[in-house]
Order: structure tokens, then C-alpha cells, then sequence
């Protein structure tokens, strides 16, 4: 449970963090949200993003930017918030499944980030009402390279920071689940 | 929070602040959704009304500019989309595309809708603490199936407590490693990595080391929500939200 | 004879990896003591510490708090003995200064005006009530340290323990949090501090325990044992070298 919670702070962070690389920073919102998934498995990846969304939209600033509230997950980036419950959850699933064989979280990896997308682009075309090849090339490729980068990135990270968590003796209590 | 938002609670002597939570969730949550099918007068006159409470509340326009522009540049981006590729009358050839007037009006519609909405969440979180939303928020969530409300407002807490502290974490990791060089690596992927795994690694030994503080005071997820009463500034925010919900829904 | 109120019975404890942490360690502290445990890093101090209440058990040995074991019942050892830890930064939970002190007594489930009562009187005792509902990250590093000894407090120990409370302080909060301790030790609080800089603490205790390598290697007045520390690696006071005595570092 406190991972879970310090998962979705990650996320929240996320969004300011940046690595300034050629003309796009690289944000590092959505790498937290695979990472979750990578560390925590299904259930509990979910519930850290589920977490994130719900104390945001009740107003608290979680958000890019300092604002929270409804208002941010039905503005045009909405999409992609809910996307990232989707990302979650699949990459969790998918881990718990794999047994550390690499290609197989890879993949996992790869269809997490385009679930993003999957939510995030019609979103954004029907808010902006424009059409599908304006709003991919708007709300995708641009990304798509520093996904690639990302996919990587959390990849190594979970696979050195398994077995330090894993290791963590944690008294007889409340931190059982995740 | 003082790095996430400069505008946070702060008790401040307006009767809004000693409302209900749950009635000012509550309102919010009605207004957003009524606002979505909401015509231009009712806008207008919620816009008037949510004006006057804001500067009842901070006698200040610039504040509120500071916490949207980000999200005003975004709704501006819609504005501009719409505008160029509603078919309609024609204000402006831009090459390919034109300005129209229709796709203006209809874009500066939806950017208008959810700017007050955003509006909303701001005077929510400026007037309730913490605490109180996240009591609130359990309150609502305790007839939900499936849901452990106590488990996710003690989420909420950490998510808020954990905040500052990844923020630190990040700026003194970020600035240690410029003081060697990074930017002299041209390789994204390293430089990501580089970055995220000290911080996550310091970041989860910190909250092993809470979860022990709070097993040494005796930590139980059972425990007693801020407290929740009604008075007759909760009766007049309710009344107030359905007036303007009503309003919404019917123009 | 009166019964020791933390009492350990040729107690050891060994980690997951294989090495032993401590051995055979024999203590008895009585009620109203204040004991320092003195020893390098690594010689065991915080595993020793945290056997108190419950937050490590024993490989082998007993851990007694008046009279009970520790395992038998953990809750009952933890509202006995409170822990203070090193980083403060990692064990403070709440979003406001009274919602730290108020966290352990929420805990505990007792009434909601008898909470309220306990945490102005903490927050009076420790000269925190002014910053009531300031931001806890927004504290200098004295304050915080005597944030974590009042939620400390709130919890109404009879034992507290602090693992290095003087770490990472500046002058002025240094002077702050030992006061705080003396005025603590007038009023019958049992108190064991661990450290590896006995200047700042050691005139005012009336025992000093050594640990080297999980074990005990002297223990008694610290008068009588200061003279043998630097053998373990610990630096010993100023004044003992220059004066041969040992002084009250408040003056």
C-alpha cells in the first residue's frame, strides 16, 4: 500500500520532471506509469494511478501545471490520464505473467504505452474536432521516439530495483500487499 | 506543496472555507457535469457568480492567471484547431485552411465549459485542507463495492506527504549530477536512467523507513476521519450549487 | 526491588543475510534513567533500539518492557516506549504540525476532544503551537526534530527512545532539542538516546552504555566508562582531554 502511494507521488512528480534532450524534453510522467506496472503488478499499479486520478480530480494538485479538478481529466489532455489506468494495469498484468523473461515485459511494454494513445488520441480529436491524421500527428508521433527511450528506462530500472524491494524485511503489519 | 503550487489551502476568514467538504465536492462534481450541457447565458451568469466568490476570496485576478495559463494555453490550442476546421463562414485565409467564425465560437464554447470548471477545482482546493478532502472523499466512497475507503484515504495522505519529498530528492539528485558533467552525455536513454534510478531507489528506502515510524505509533488504517458537520453555510453553498445547476441545464 | 522498565535478556539478532547484529546483550533501565548508548556505525546501536518496541524481535534472547515481553504485546510495548528516529524527514506523516502530533493518538482510537486536548497540550509543551498549521517541510531542522519528539509526546510514553536525535542540527537546534530533553528527564521520563558524538549529551546522562561490534563493552557511570571510548571509535568530549572532567555543553 505505501508503495502503491509512493508510486502514484511518482506520478505526480512525473510530470515535472524532464530531461531536456534535442528540441522535445522528454517528460517523465508516463515512465512512472510503466514503472508502477513493472514494480507493483495489476492490481496494485492501478490503484497508485487510480489514486492519482482520484485525488486529483477532487481538486487536489497533483496535475502538470498545479491545478487539479474535473475540469483537467475532461479538458483536451484528459485522455491520456485514463489511459494511463489502462497502461497500468496491462503492464502489471502482464509482468506478474512473464516471470522476468524480457522480451515477453517488453512487449508488455510496448502495448502499454499505445493503450495510452489508445485513449489519448480520440480523446483529443473529439475535444479539438480534428480529424484522425491531425490528431496522431499531434497527439502521438511527436512522442513516439521518447517512448521508445522510456520503454528502455524503466525496463533497467525495475529489473536493478526488483530485488532491492523484494529484499525490504518490513515489520509485522500493514505494508503486506504492496 | 509549496513547489507544486504556490496557491494552496490557507485558512482564510470566508464562510466557504468552514463548509462541508462533502457538500463542496459534491457541488463540484454537479456543476462540472451540468456545465457540459450548459448554453452561453448560463456560462455567462455562473462566470459572474463564480467571479464575485473569487474575489471574496482573493481580492486578485493575477493569482488565478498564474495557476491556469498552462491550462489556457492548452484550451487555446483547441480554440485555434476548431476554429481552423470547422467549415463556416470565413474570417481569415491562413494558406490551406481558413478561420472560421463557427469553429471560433464553438471551440471558445468548449474552452470557456472546462476553464470554469478548472476554475471551480481551484477555489476548492484554496478553501479545504487536505485532510478534510480526503475525509471527504472516503465518505463518499464508503457505499461503493470493492473499495476499501479507508485504505484509499490513507493513499491519498501518503500521496500528498510523499510529494515534497521525491521533489527534493529529484532537484538534489538532477543537481549532482550536473555538477558532473551529465549534460556531456549525449545518450537520452543513459541520462534517464542515470536519473530515475537513484531517485526511485532513494525514494522507496525513505518509505521503508515511514512505514517503520508509523508501525512505532502504532499505525492502524482504522482510524478516525476529520470531522465532518453541517451548519447553515453548508445549507446556503448546497442551495446555491442546485440554483446554478438548474440554471446550467436549462438554457 | 523495583522492576526495570526496559529489561534484555541476553538478547541477539541476527539479520537476514547471516551476520549478527547483536549479542548477548544484558540491560536493565530502570525508570527515570537517562541512558546514553554510545557506539561507531555499525556497532549495532539502531538494531539494539528498535528491539524496544517491537519493530525487530529478537533471534534469541528476551526483550522485556515493565515486565512483559515485547512479542507478547506489541501494541502495549509501543504506547510504553515512543521511538524518535534519525531521519526526521521520513518519519513525519501528517500535512500540518497538528496533524503529526495528532496521528498517534488517532491511532490509538481515543475520543475526538480528548485527541484535541492532548495535541494543544503537546504543542504548548513544545513550544510548537504558533506553527500549528504550517506545512511540516517548511520547518528548519531544530523544529522538525522537536516536531518528531511531540507527536513523540502525544502519544504519553513512559520510555523515549532517540536513535542520533542531534544529527544534522545546527547550533541553535541542538540547544533547542537538548532542553527539551533535560526538561523531559525533571519530569520522571526514561530516556535512551543513541549517538556517536557524546559531547553534546553525555555530562547530562547518568549512565553511558558502549556498544563495539553488537556487544556490550562497558557500561556505568559515564564518568567511569568515558575514559575507555576511543578505543571503540568514538570521539571522546573536548573537556575530558583539555580539563580532564566532563562539562554541561549548555552554558
Amino acid at each position: 500500500m505505501v508503495h502503491s502511494s509512493l508510486m502514484a507521488a511518482l506520478i505526480a512528480v512525473g510530470a515535472f520532471i524532464s530531461i531536456p534532450i534535442g528540441p522535445v524534453p522528454i517528460v517523465m510522467q508516463n515512465l512512472f506509469v510503466l514503472l508502477a506496472g513493472l514494480l507493483l503488478g495489476g492490481g496494485w499499479a492501478a490503484a497508485s494511478v487510480g489514486v492519482y486520478l482520484l485525488a486529483g480530480a477532487c481538486g487536489l494538485p497533483v496535475f502538470a501545471g498545479g491545478t487539479g479538478g474535473l475540469g483537467r481529466l475532461l479538458g483536451p489532455t484528459g485522455g491520456y490520464l485514463f489511459g494511463f489506468l489502462a497502461a497500468a494495469y496491462l503492464v502489471g498484468k502482464v509482468s506478474e505473467r512473464a516471470c522476468g523473461r524480457p522480451l515477453i515485459e517488453l512487449g508488455g511494454l510496448v502495448a502499454g504505452s499505445m493503450v495510452i494513445y489508445l485513449f489519448g488520441v480520440p480523446w483529443l480529436k473529439l475535444v479539438t474536432g480534428m480529424d484522425w491524421a491531425k490528431s496522431i500527428a499531434v497527439g502521438m508521433i511527436p512522442f513516439l521516439i521518447g517512448d521508445a527511450v522510456k520503454i528502455l528506462a524503466a525496463y533497467g530500472v525495475a529489473r536493478t530495483l526488483r530485488p532491492i524491494i523484494a529484499l525490504q524485511a518490513t515489520p509485522g503489519g500493514i505494508d503486506k500487499a504492496g | 506543496m509549496a513547489e507544486l503550487s504556490i496557491f494552496t489551502y490557507r485558512p482564510r476568514p470566508v464562510w466557504i472555507v468552514d463548509c462541508d467538504p462533502r457538500i463542496k465536492l459534491a457541488a463540484l462534481a454537479g456543476l462540472s457535469i451540468c456545465s457540459l450541457g450548459a448554453g452561453w447565458t448560463a456560462l455567462a451568469l455562473v462566470t459572474v457568480v463564480t467571479s464575485i466568490l473569487w474575489l471574496r476570496l482573493v481580492p486578485s485576478l493575477r493569482v488565478l492567471w498564474n495557476q491556469t495559463k498552462y491550462f489556457i494555453f492548452l484550451l487555446a490550442l483547441v480554440v485555434l484547431a476548431r476554429g481552423l476546421l470547422t467549415p463556416g463562414q470565413v474570417l481569415l485565409e491562413l494558406g490551406p485552411l481558413d478561420l472560421t467564425a463557427e469553429g471560433l465560437a464553438g471551440g471558445g464554447y468548449i474552452a470557456w465549459r472546462l476553464l470554469v470548471i478548472v476554475w471551480w477545482s481551484i477555489i476548492l482546493t484554496a478553501t479545504t485542507a487536505a485532510a478534510q478532502i480526503r475525509s471527504a472523499v472516503a465518505w463518499f466512497l464508503r457505499p461503493v463495492p470493492l473499495v476499501n475507503e479507508k485504505v484509499v484515504a490513507t493513499m491519498i495522505g501518503l500521496l500528498v506527504r510523499f510529494i515534497p519529498v521525491i521533489l527534493q530528492q529529484v532537484r538534489e539528485t538532477m543537481a549532482a549530477q550536473q555538477a558532473r558533467a551529465v549534460a556531456a552525455s549525449s545518450n537520452p536513454f543513459r541520462r534517464a536512467f542515470k536519473l530515475i534510478l537513484p531517485v526511485v531507489r532513494r525514494v522507496f528506502l525513505s518509505a521503508d523507513r515511514l512505514v517503520w515510524a508509523m508501525e512505532a505509533r502504532c499505525f492502524t488504517p482504522d482510524r478516525p476521519f476529520y470531522h465532518l458537520d453541517r451548519g447553515p453555510a453548508d445549507w446556503l453553498l448546497a442551495s446555491g450549487a442546485v440554483v446554478l445547476c438548474a440554471a446550467l441545464l436549462l438554457s | 526491588m523495583k522492576l526495570p522498565i526496559l529489561e534484555t535478556i541476553n538478547l541477539g539478532h541476527r539479520f537476514a543475510n547471516g551476520r549478527w547484529g547483536l549479542k548477548h546483550i544484558d540491560l536493565r533501565i530502570d525508570e527515570g534513567q537517562f541512558v546514553v548508548i554510545a557506539g561507531a556505525n555499525g556497532s549495532g546501536k539502531t538494531t539494539l533500539l528498535r528491539h524496544f518496541n517491537g519493530l525487530l524481535l529478537p533471534t534469541s534472547g528476551r526483550v522485556l518492557v515493565d515486565g512483559i515481553e515485547v512479542s507478547k504485546d506489541l501494541l502495549r510495548a509501543r504506547k510504553i516506549v515512543q521511538m524518535v528516529f534519525q531521519d526526521t524527514e521520513s518519519q513525519i506523516v501528517g500535512e500540518t504540525v497538528r496533524d503529526e502530533v495528532a496521528f498517534g493518538p488517532e491511532n490509538l482510537g481515543l475520543p475526538r476532544d480528548k485527541i484535541k486536548a492532548l495535541v494543544d497540550k503537546t504543542l504548548e509543551q513544545t513550544g510548537l503551537k504558533s506553527l500549528s498549521d504550517t506545512s511540516p517541510h517548511l520547518l528548519s531542522g531544530g523544529e522538525k526534530r522537536r516536531l518528531t519528539i511531540a507527536g513523540v509526546l502525544a502519544m504519553k510514553p513512559r520510555v523515549v527512545v532517540l536513535d542520533e536525535p542531534f544529527s544534522n542540527l545546527d547550533y541553535p537546534g541542538v540547544k533547542m532539542v537538548l532542553e527539551q530533553l533535560l526538561c523531559l528527564h525533571r519530569r520522571k521520563m526514561t530516556i535512551v538516546l543513541c549517538t556517536h558524538e557524546l559531547e553534546k549529551v553525555v555530562a547530562y546522562a547518568q549512565r553511558l552504555v558502549v556498544l563495539s561490534k553488537g556487544e556490550i563493552v562497558a557500561d556505568g557511570q559515564p564518568d567511569k566508562v568515558i575514559g575507555s571510548v576511543e578505543r571503540y571509535g568514538i570521539h571522546p568530549p573536548c573537556s575530558l582531554k583539555c580539563k580532564g572532567c566532563l562539562e554541561p555543553w549548555l552554558s
